[in-house]
């Protein structure tokens, strides 16, 4: 009776699937192109903050001269290189110390602070079944620290990087954050 | 009325009730509906229950309007089939080719909703009558010293200074207080998002997180610092490809 009644009950399963079929499946996701992407800088910044903690130098009662150098950044190291000094000025103050000129030469490198971005995706005929986005920020510092005659009064080297992933599934639901452990 | 010539009996617009009062058990009463009926007292009837009319409709052989009407059940699927393949071939994508269109505006104006939110809860109130330079840090992309960002930011933070009383100074060596804007986020996040072929959607969500640094000039002592977050997100979506943008702002 119910099958008389509703005879489109029976071919729920075949008109999905023809759904399913359908053209337009192959869209691409289009990565942010128009200047650096929301989710890059968070993961930038957080990595150097995360960073910064495990320098031990105490500039306490010290003034303290910062200079930053950069590898990364995009087109040019400038912004990443002014923005990590502002870091370290804001650390070395709230830890009692000064930055300018003076006896203490800080030097910080930045050999690596960049990210990678791996795409994967699962699908069948051009349907996206699955479909996610990790980024994996690496990030390098070198702090070196030297006194008012030039010896090197202390070498710290840090690697905190950070990773965030996305899971898409059928490119609708989701984002799916995944914790993710150390690698 | 006989059985038999119920059921060839045809009556446009009835309604049937059975009465167990009348003969056979059944009666006819115009009323809504087209088609032949075979009309069964309820077992309350046969009892001799009065008054109350009970119907229970079985439809008969039909020979007329029921062949036209299952001729038309017939074509219903098929069509709707056709109709769901023709619209599932449709395709509305939202497209943007950057750098040369320059930056959209789904992105300019994200951020700038998001930035207006984080700065609601700024106050500058402490540094009323008192020389501001506001230097501003952020990881974006920059061909030259100064991001489009740090330029926007910088010029923003400086009106929404002024409008509560402070001064902007006209060099840092002039300044009282130095103001450090970190920008940990100042961009957006565009995801799509495909059903296909029901639903398609662009979402564009700017976001906003500052660190302000207050420093005292002269003494290069940090006065206060805050973190100011802000978040704006625009939705647009299509139905089955080829129907909308519907938007949403939140």
């Amino acid at each position: 009776m119910t099958a008389r009644r509703f005879p489109w009950q029976t071919q729920i399963p075949s008109l999905l699937f023809l759904f399913l079929l359908c053209s337009c499946a192959t869209v691409d996701y289009l990565p942010p192109e128009q200047g650096t992407s929301a989710e890059l800088q968070s993961i930038l910044a957080q990595s150097l903050e995360g960073n910064l903690k495990e320098i031990e130098f105490d500039p306490a009662g010290k003034t303290v001269d910062i200079q930053v150098r950069a590898l990364g950044g995009h087109q040019t190291p400038l912004g990443l290189e002014r923005y990590v000094k502002s870091l370290f000025q804001e650390w070395a103050v709230r830890k009692g110390g000064k930055v300018g000129p003076g006896e203490w030469r800080m030097e910080v490198f930045l050999p690596v602070l960049g990210t990678t971005a791996t795409r994967r995706d699962l699908s069948y005929r051009n349907i996206p079944l699955y479909y996610s986005e990790r980024f994996r920020a690496t990030g390098q510092l070198v702090v070196v620290v030297k006194d008012g005659e030039g010896k090197p009064a202390g070498i710290w080297q840090a690697g905190k990087g950070g990773d965030l992933a996305d899971i898409y599934l059928m490119r609708i639901l989701g984002p799916f954050d995944v914790p993710l452990g150390d690698r | 009325m006989r059985k038999n010539e119920r059921e060839k009996f045809r009556i446009p617009h009835f309604l049937v009730f059975s009465d167990p009062q009348s003969n056979g058990g059944c009666s006819l009463t115009k009323g809504r509906g087209v088609g032949y009926a075979l009309v069964i007292p309820s077992k309350a009837h046969w009892a001799g229950e009065k008054k109350i009319f009970h119907s229970r409709v079985e439809w008969g052989n039909k020979p007329i309007m029921e062949k036209r009407k299952r001729a038309g059940q017939s074509f219903r699927w098929p069509m709707i089939l056709v109709l769901i393949l023709f619209l599932a071939t449709s395709c509305a994508t939202k497209r943007y080719w950057g750098p040369s269109m320059g930056r959209s505006a789904d992105s300019q104006s994200t951020p700038a909703d998001a930035l207006q939110k984080a700065l609601k809860s700024a106050s500058f109130e402490a540094y009323r009558g008192k020389s501001l330079w506001i230097d501003v840090y952020t990881l974006t992309d920059r061909t030259g010293e100064e991001s489009a960002e740090e330029r926007f930011l910088r010029s923003w933070m400086a009106e929404k200074a002024v409008s509560q009383g402070s001064r902007t100074a006209r060099s840092k060596a002039e300044a009282d207080i130095l103001l450090d804007v970190k920008a940990r986020v100042f961009g957006v996040h565009q995801t799509r998002r495909d059903f296909i072929p029901l639903v398609y959607m662009e979402s564009t969500q700017g976001v906003v997180d500052l660190h302000l640094t207050f420093y005292e000039r002269e003494s290069g002592k940090i006065l206060q610092t805050e973190d100011l977050k802000g978040e704006a997100r625009y939705l647009e979506y299509y139905i089955l490809y080829m129907i909308g943008p519907f938007k949403s702002i939140e």
